[in-house]
């Protein structure tokens, strides 16, 4: 289990991490999510000792991270960064060794994951000689190549074509039921609702929402989902108290239920208006859950 | 390495003929006689040929034609074509000389009655070893030239390596990679790593340099390498390993202040100075066999001690006190710079926009 306690960090007089805390329980995936600049990648480089926390503390299975845990750790950072002129297999197996590994288990290891994220053909190119998604599944395997018990990957599903987006959310899933602790940060929240347990959500270095996805796309408010035969827009709705519209996508319209709002009223104002084809409950997406969270900003 | 090949090479070669001189031998001659004959080449600089020749005329014709350069006859007589004068120091008149005394001295160990396993035990004793009490000058002039070549090259050496590892830093830095390598281990181990990974490359090359010198110089039979001058050397590859020390952590820190390849040649520039500096005084040392107050200055300091001490022990007597305090100096500042470096490193490190400045760095380092 990872946990931040209470981190702070300040950069002069901008506060990148506000007495954050965050849980990761061993053997899930958590995605972290926050606008650009809540201090996603300050909190996953206070993990690796990157940035110094100014107070508070990381803790790995209850006790604070030491260098060693640090070595059984996997990062993909942000900002990627491999040694353009080295070639693949033999960086997979430099970094494998840098963990800890044998040469002879760091080699295994490095071919199993080219193997595994469809490398192997350029396996003995330079790494400045693939594609940059190609390199992206390098920097991948870096993170991968020495088993690490605890994944923190920065963004990793950008710059990756479907394909890549597919395998990368089944090795996650892999991994995690493998006992590995995964904490990946995105701005794809369709995938991480895909992909993920659970969330947590920061803004202005704080946790502004966390919880399963389950749990918080089933939080109040309700949402409801109604079609109407010949009608494509929602101004219908204007007059009933107590409703938000939430967007209207293929002449379905979503409205957030508020405290105090009647969903049998609701149906009745839809059945004045003409035929109802759909009405139902939802849950809430993601990006809801989303933007409720960071919406005050 | 092939420079300090020729260097020791080709003096050599140009040094004249070395075919052997030969001695024409009629009748009898001792065996011991002609041993200490052939020993003479050690005296005369050129290898000693015997040749038994028929008789007294066939002898003299050899010695007109100068196909012989001397003849001895029936151990009594020895015969040249020209009568030597006093002043003829050339390789023939020498052996002539030498050759006479040698079988002179010979004839006479026989009529005191000695036998020939007893004149060639006298003739075995060694000449007693004699000791100077300072060098000569040509020794001191061989010093002062392996001096000059050894600061020429540490000034050169440590440039080019702490570029080396700069380049290093830097490319980290710029690929983004340190990230990587950060999470996995300490930065004090990664620069630690760099400079002993790149030093040990140093140092086999300047082992190699070194040691191509002193092949080169022994297969050729060269005397520039020898008397103080192998301790030079060593003394030498001594202030090169501590300079280099001092220098790559130096240059480790200077790589970690900037994010781009372009902006390096600008922060090593500053850091060649002092070593420039250093070279430069110690060029007007080494001609003018004294050593200026800056230069005994400069021998204290860590960024010139590496070429200062050394050039100070090749013109004057360096108390010991003093090499150690420079020793003990330098050292202490490697490891300064070394922690100061690690540190720079990084802070610096996650800077990624703009070129930090030293003083910026070390405030961070502070703070």
């Amino acid at each position: 289990m990872l946990e931040l306690d209470r981190v702070t960090r300040r950069y002069g007089s901008v506060v990148a991490l506000d007495a954050l805390s965050l849980t990761v329980p061993t053997g899930t995936v958590v995605g972290f999510l926050g606008p650009n600049g809540a201090g996603k990648t300050t909190a996953m480089r206070t993990v690796f000792g990157i940035s110094k926390p100014d107070a508070g503390e990381v803790r790995w299975k209850g006790a604070p991270v030491t260098a060693d845990d640090r070595r059984r750790f996997g990062y993909l950072p942000e900002e990627r960064g491999l040694y353009p002129g080295m070639r693949v297999v033999e960086h997979l197996v430099y970094l494998g060794e840098l963990h800890g590994l044998s040469r002879g288990e760091a080699t295994r290891s490095a071919s199993q994951w080219l193997d595994r994220l469809g490398l192997s053909p350029g396996a003995t190119d330079k790494v400045e000689a693939l594609s940059l998604g190609n390199q992206q599944r390098v920097q991948l395997a870096a993170a991968l190549v020495h088993g690490p018990e605890l994944l923190v990957l920065d963004e990793p599903f950008s710059g990756l074509d479907p394909v890549g987006v597919e395998s990368l959310s089944e090795v996650l899933a892999e991994q995690a039921a493998g006992g590995v602790t995964v904490l990946f940060s995105s701005h794809q929240l369709d995938l991480v609702e895909h992909c993920c347990q659970s969330v947590a959500i920061v803004d202005h270095g704080r946790l502004v929402a966390s919880g399963p996805v389950e749990e918080l796309t089933l939080a109040d408010p309700p949402v409801l989902e109604i079609e109407i035969a010949g009608v494509a827009d929602a101004g219908w709705m204007a007059s009933i108290p107590d409703v938000t519209v939430a967007g209207v996508t293929r002449g379905r319209t979503r409205v957030l239920l508020q405290p105090g709002g009647d969903a049998q009223a609701v149906l009745h104002a839809a059945q004045t208006v003409g035929p109802v084809l759909h009405f139902s409950f939802e849950r809430r997406r993601l990006s809801e859950v989303f933007l409720a969270a960071v919406g005050a900003r | 390495m092939v420079a300090v090949g020729a260097f020791i090479v080709i003096p050599k070669l140009v040094a004249g003929s070395t075919h052997p001189l030969r001695v024409g031998v009629v009748g009898t001659l001792s065996p011991t006689a002609r041993t200490e004959i052939l020993a003479l080449k050690a005296v005369i600089a050129r290898n000693v040929e015997l040749v038994d020749v028929a008789d007294g005329a066939a002898a003299e014709s050899e010695l007109r034609s100068r196909r012989l350069a001397v003849a001895v006859e029936d151990s009594r007589q020895v015969v040249v074509r020209v009568t030597p004068s006093s002043s003829d120091a050339s390789a023939g008149a020498r052996l002539a000389a030498g050759l006479a005394a040698v079988v002179g001295r010979d004839n006479g160990l026989r009529a005191a009655g000695l036998g020939d396993a007893q004149i060639a035990t006298v003739d075995r004793v060694p000449p007693l070893a004699v000791r100077g009490l300072e060098p000569n000058h040509s020794q001191r002039d061989r010093q002062k030239a392996a001096t000059l070549i050894g600061v020429i090259l540490i000034l050169v050496y440590l440039q080019a390596y702490g570029t080396w590892v700069l380049n290093g830093v830097v490319e980290e830095k710029s690929t983004r990679v340190v990230e990587v390598l950060l999470a996995a281990i300490r930065p004090t181990a990664l620069l630690a790593g760099k400079i002993l990974g790149i030093g040990c490359m140093a140092l086999l090359q300047a082992v190699a340099l070194v040691a191509a010198a002193f092949i080169a110089a022994a297969a050729v039979g060269s005397h520039v390498l020898g008397g103080g001058v192998t301790a030079t050397t060593v003394e030498l590859v001594g202030w090169f390993v501590l300079g280099y020390a001092f220098y790559c952590s130096v240059y480790g820190a200077a790589g970690s202040l900037i994010s781009r390849q372009e902006e390096a040649q600008n922060v090593a520039f500053p850091l060649q100075l002092p070593l420039l500096l250093a070279y430069f005084t110690s060029f007007s040392a080494l001609t003018g066999d004294r050593a200026s107050g800056l230069v005994r200055v400069l021998s204290f300091l860590p960024p010139t001690a590496p070429i200062s001490m050394p050039v100070r022990l090749a013109v004057e007597a360096v108390p010991p006190w003093q090499v150690a305090l420079s020793i003990g100096l330098l050292v202490a500042g490697t490891a300064v710079m070394l922690r100061t470096a690690a540190a720079v490193y990084v802070r610096a490190i996650l800077h990624t926009g703009q070129r930090l400045t030293w003083r910026q760095a070390l405030r961070i380092q502070a703070a």
